[in-house]
């Protein structure tokens, strides 16, 4: 069943698959391999890839460098690793954040400030002794009232945290001189929230000597950002969103730039440094002041020092790839060794004149990664993984890819880098057909201890299997593939009879796994005509194997929405199935009159009753797209016999043409024809479709012939 | 021809090659989901409706409201909801109350607001809570502003269509969300088969260059409104 709608969806895919491409991003489906030549958005892996999501390549690298911990690649509780992921996967699991949560970068607005700002200025008012307290009150009053959070409602309007066209504040009855300059601070940021940022300016400039330290400090601070956001506001869109780079105001948003830098001259420690140091980054990216913003951001990436965590790390790559743009049309901005590994990895993806713009920026040249040796400098690990991969990615020579990345298989442990210049060494001597290949990716395992590390080796040494006819060594007790979404995928699609009920009936196999071998044999037997095998096997049916729901195998497996793999209803090949209102046996009783009497007619509508009403319809548009496609895992040949496909239509339309047939038997069988096409007037019974002149011939036949049949009576319309 | 307006061109030039009957095209539509980060450009010139993400309500925040707009928007063209978009019913405290001013703080800036649209993205809800958040914000929202929300439709009970029956009187539109992802989610008609009679107005949201064929069905229902077209990042769509 399912191989007939892998069969459909690949028709359909062949038919799309022109302007699916040429749309771009069809879908998030990944291709279960690691040599792949294009962008595979659900597809990334724990090594360095073109086909990766650049930002996956980057965080890898990063890992390698500033030595924080990388999550378990377990999307959910229970559920296997993750191979091939999308970056919004391996993203979330450095926040800990639940699939289906948010994931979009998020562009706060200048009223972010508005609480922490009311409090700061409280805790400075309060600390500074030159104030009265007769005056304290008045003024922290004052800023309250200012962002009021004495109705919560207000906390929230962050675009009406004031109000531009608001008179100025009247100062509040402040008398001591210390006071006057809180007053006048007060004054500013009203302006500032208010969105008058002229004045805001003004006012936060004339406290550049105040005699409060908090003050000159803040307000120096505050010149800066209300420069920032004059620049952001004039750069803004009738939909509030910031316009295109040559639309904003570039000079507005490099005065912000140097005003921050001023600040942090002053306060290389200073209390908003940080905020200063991420705020020149906006600042530049505002101004599309991109070379400015690689550097700063190769400093960021090749830097030594450890981050905190991966969520840290997560930050930077995601603020780098939406600020900096990459693929970069201008890779001659690229000057940091982290960063331009990215960028070359980027270039080496597959995409012709037309779509390069958008997947991947101008192709690489061997001669180009030559010239950029000094930028690399002393990082010849990272350096000579690049030339290999142009190597094997660009130009098809995996035997350049053994000469450059020697042999270092085995390791305790392998850092990301490390890791992918072994992968890559494996890739090539499996593209080369090399008798040791094997044996090289099992002296791997061992070193593949970081996070997605070992699942992307299963995969590679899968694939190796697979491709050498072996199978069975997959299955084999000692295997080191046991990732169940690998096992299931070559069950379902490649495996053979033999294989699958050996692996139904193996002890010391997965209880889903046995489950889902059984299903397979016995939904292919059953699709393919093969009943007497079918019957035999059912015996292996639990009895007490659920019956209903739907089940599409590893087709629903999704590493972003759906990371569990669902039983299969075991039990629709049992004696509960469903069986109808036509008075038929349980199913095994109907097969088994099938066994004996291949073209008796009762049982093949029992038969067909029992397909109509277990879900094994309409499975081609329920289905969506596999995700197996042309090359990776389990695309290999089937090894599982064709035999003769079932068609619930092809069986009406012998029955209602056939002597032998009882007046009950065709009224039937021309009343399921015709509700084949019931409702959406597309066949969901398979074999050759018919005109609809055909089903309203049927239609009339069955009221004309059968007029008292129930199967007549009970049949108002055709479709 | 500046480098911009030769991407532009190509861009247009590779879309027409692509048409497809079968495909969301976003110039056959007049009403989008502009969330942050997405520059419409041409894609919404001619658009009569434009449902805006203002900001988020997240658990991961506790509750409090996230904003993704850096600036106020000014459409003169077209009306304009506001979107809210949430993971959670545990607002903190006034974050409903905000919705009618933030609507007429767009409002003030001279734009037609329709009203605002709960975006509630959550994987299981509780109909019954919802209906109870929903009831609250229609309490605090001034009767200028319609509430609108959308509808993820999915297999679950809770993602039933006659669940939603249910809010009628609370709500007054639904949009209902045939797609996950970039991707049109599978078996769309059997779901709408299941809306008959929807008792109140209603859309179809739909993704860009998501897959839809319009059931005959849908377009005979009496409170089928037409549909609403997510516009997905221009960028994004290909390069990372």
């Amino acid at each position: 069943m399912r191989t007939k709608w892998i069969a459909l969806g690949a028709v359909i895919a062949a038919a799309l698959g022109a302007i699916a491409w040429a749309c771009a991003d069809a879908g998030e489906e990944p291709t279960w391999a690691l040599a792949k030549k294009d962008y595979d958005p659900g597809g990334g892996a724990g090594m360095l890839l073109p086909s990766n999501d650049t930002r996956i390549n980057m965080f890898l690298l990063l890992a390698d460098r500033r030595g924080f911990r990388v999550e378990e690649p377990a999307v959910e509780e229970g559920s296997p690793p993750v191979a091939l992921f999308p970056w919004m996967v391996m993203e979330r699991q450095t926040r800990g954040t639940k699939p289906g949560a948010f994931e979009d970068p998020v562009e706060p607005s200048r009223c972010q400030s508005v609480t922490a700002g009311n409090a700061a200025f409280a805790a400075a008012l309060r600390a500074n002794p030159n104030v009265p307290d007769a005056d304290k009150q008045p003024l922290i009053a004052a800023r309250a009232a200012l962002s009021p959070w004495v109705k919560p409602a207000e906390e929230y309007m962050p675009m009406v945290c004031g109000d531009a066209k608001a008179a100025p504040l009247a100062p509040p009855a402040v008398s001591s001189p210390a006071g006057r300059e809180f007053a006048a601070y007060l004054a500013a940021t009203q302006s500032f929230y208010g969105g008058a940022f002229d004045r805001a300016a003004d006012g936060y400039r004339g406290l550049a000597s105040a005699s409060d330290p908090w003050l000159r400090e803040t307000a120096l601070y505050m010149v800066a950002r209300t420069l920032l956001n004059r620049a952001i506001d004039r750069s803004a869109t009738d939909y509030g969103s910031i316009a295109p780079v040559d639309k904003r105001d570039a000079a507005g948003a490099r005065e912000a730039g140097h005003a921050f830098e001023a600040y942090l001259q002053s306060y290389p420690s200073g209390r908003y440094a940080r905020s200063a140091r991420g705020l020149v980054r906006r600042a530049q990216w505002l101004a599309g002041d991109d070379a400015d913003l690689a550097a700063e951001y190769g400093r960021q990436l090749s830097a030594t020092t450890p981050l905190p965590n991966a969520a840290e790390a997560a930050a930077i790559v995601d603020e780098v790839d939406n600020k900096l743009g990459l693929p970069t049309s201008k890779p001659e901005i690229v000057r940091d060794p982290v960063l331009l590994a990215v960028v070359d990895l980027h270039r080496m993806r597959g995409g012709d004149a037309g779509n390069r713009e958008w997947c991947c920026g101008p192709p690489i040249t061997r001669e180009e990664i030559e010239r950029q040796r000094p930028l690399f400098g002393r990082d010849s690990e990272l350096y000579d993984y690049v030339r290999a991969a142009e190597a094997y990615f660009v130009r098809d020579d995996p035997r350049e890819v053994l000469q450059l990345l020697p042999d270092a298989a085995r390791q305790k442990q392998f850092s990301y880098l490390q890791f992918s210049r072994q992968m890559l060494r494996g890739l090539a001597l499996q593209q080369l057909g090399d008798r040791n290949a094997r044996g090289f990716w099992l002296s791997l395992f061992p070193g593949a201890t970081r996070p997605y590390q070992w699942p992307a080796l299963e995969l590679a040494l899968a694939i190796q299997e697979e491709r050498s006819g072996r199978l069975d060594l997959v299955f084999a007790p000692d295997s080191p593939v046991t990732h169940p979404v690998m096992r299931q995928m070559l069950l379902e699609n490649v495996a053979g009879p033999d294989l699958l009920r050996q692996q139904a009936t193996r002890p010391g196999a997965p209880k889903l796994e046995r489950e889902v071998a059984l299903y397979t044999l016995l939904e292919k037997e059953l699709w393919r005509g093969f009943l007497p095998q079918f019957l035999g096997d059912l015996r292996l049916v639990p009895a007490d194997a659920e019956p209903n729901g739907f089940y599409a195998g590893t087709t629903y497996y999704d590493a972003r929405f759906n990371s569990h793999l669902d039983r299969p209803p075991l039990g629709k090949f049992g004696k509960d199935a469903r069986t109808g209102n036509a008075g038929c046996p349980a199913m095994p009783a109907t097969v088994a009159q099938l066994v004996a009497a291949p073209r008796a007619i009762r049982p093949r509508l029992c038969m067909a009753e029992y397909f109509r009403l277990n879900g094994f319809d309409d499975l081609s548009y329920e289905a969506p797209a596999p995700p197996v496609s042309g090359e990776g895992l389990a695309t290999s040949r089937e090894q599982f016999p064709k035999g003769r496909a079932y068609s619930r239509l092809e069986e009406y339309k012998a029955i209602m043409a056939d002597p032998a047939a009882s007046a009950d038997d065709k009224a039937l069988a021309l009343n399921r024809a015709v509700r084949c096409y019931a409702p959406s007037r597309s066949n969901s019974c398979g074999g050759t479709d018919v005109a609809l002149s055909v089903r309203r011939a049927w239609f009339n036949r069955l009221k004309a012939e059968y007029p008292q049949s129930r199967w007549a009576k009970e049949l108002k319309y055709y479709w | 021809m500046t480098r911009r307006a030769l991407i532009a061109a190509a861009l247009a030039l590779a879309l027409a090659s692509c048409r497809d009957p079968g495909r969301v095209d976003a110039r056959d539509y007049d009403s989008f989901w502009v969330w942050a980060g997405v520059d419409p450009g041409r894609r919404a010139e001619h658009a009569r409706t434009i449902y805006l993400l203002d900001g988020e309500v997240r658990a991961g925040e506790e509750g409090r409201f996230v904003d993704l707009r850096p600036s106020v928007p000014h459409l003169k063209d077209s009306e304009v909801w506001l979107v809210v978009r949430t993971d959670t019913l545990d607002w903190r405290d006034g974050v409903v109350e905000s919705l009618g001013p933030r609507a007429a703080a767009w409002a003030r800036a001279g734009n037609r607001v329709a009203g605002v649209q709960i975006d509630f993205d959550a994987r299981t809800r509780h109909l019954a809570d919802y209906a109870a958040f929903l009831a609250r914000v229609r309490r605090a929202l001034p009767k200028r502003f319609k509430l609108s929300i959308t509808g993820l439709m999915d297999w679950s009970a809770n993602g039933d269509p006659q669940a939603l029956r249910k809010l009628k009187g609370t709500v007054d539109e639904v949009v209902i969300q045939t797609y996950q992802g970039r991707s049109t989610i599978w078996g769309y008609e059997r779901y709408f088969e299941r809306m008959r009679d929807f008792p109140m107005p209603f859309k179809v949201g739909l993704v860009e260059n998501g897959r839809w064929i319009e059931s005959p069905q849908l377009r005979s229902e009496r409170n089928f409104r037409g549909y609403v077209v997510f516009l997905l990042p221009e960028r994004r769509a290909s390069t990372n």
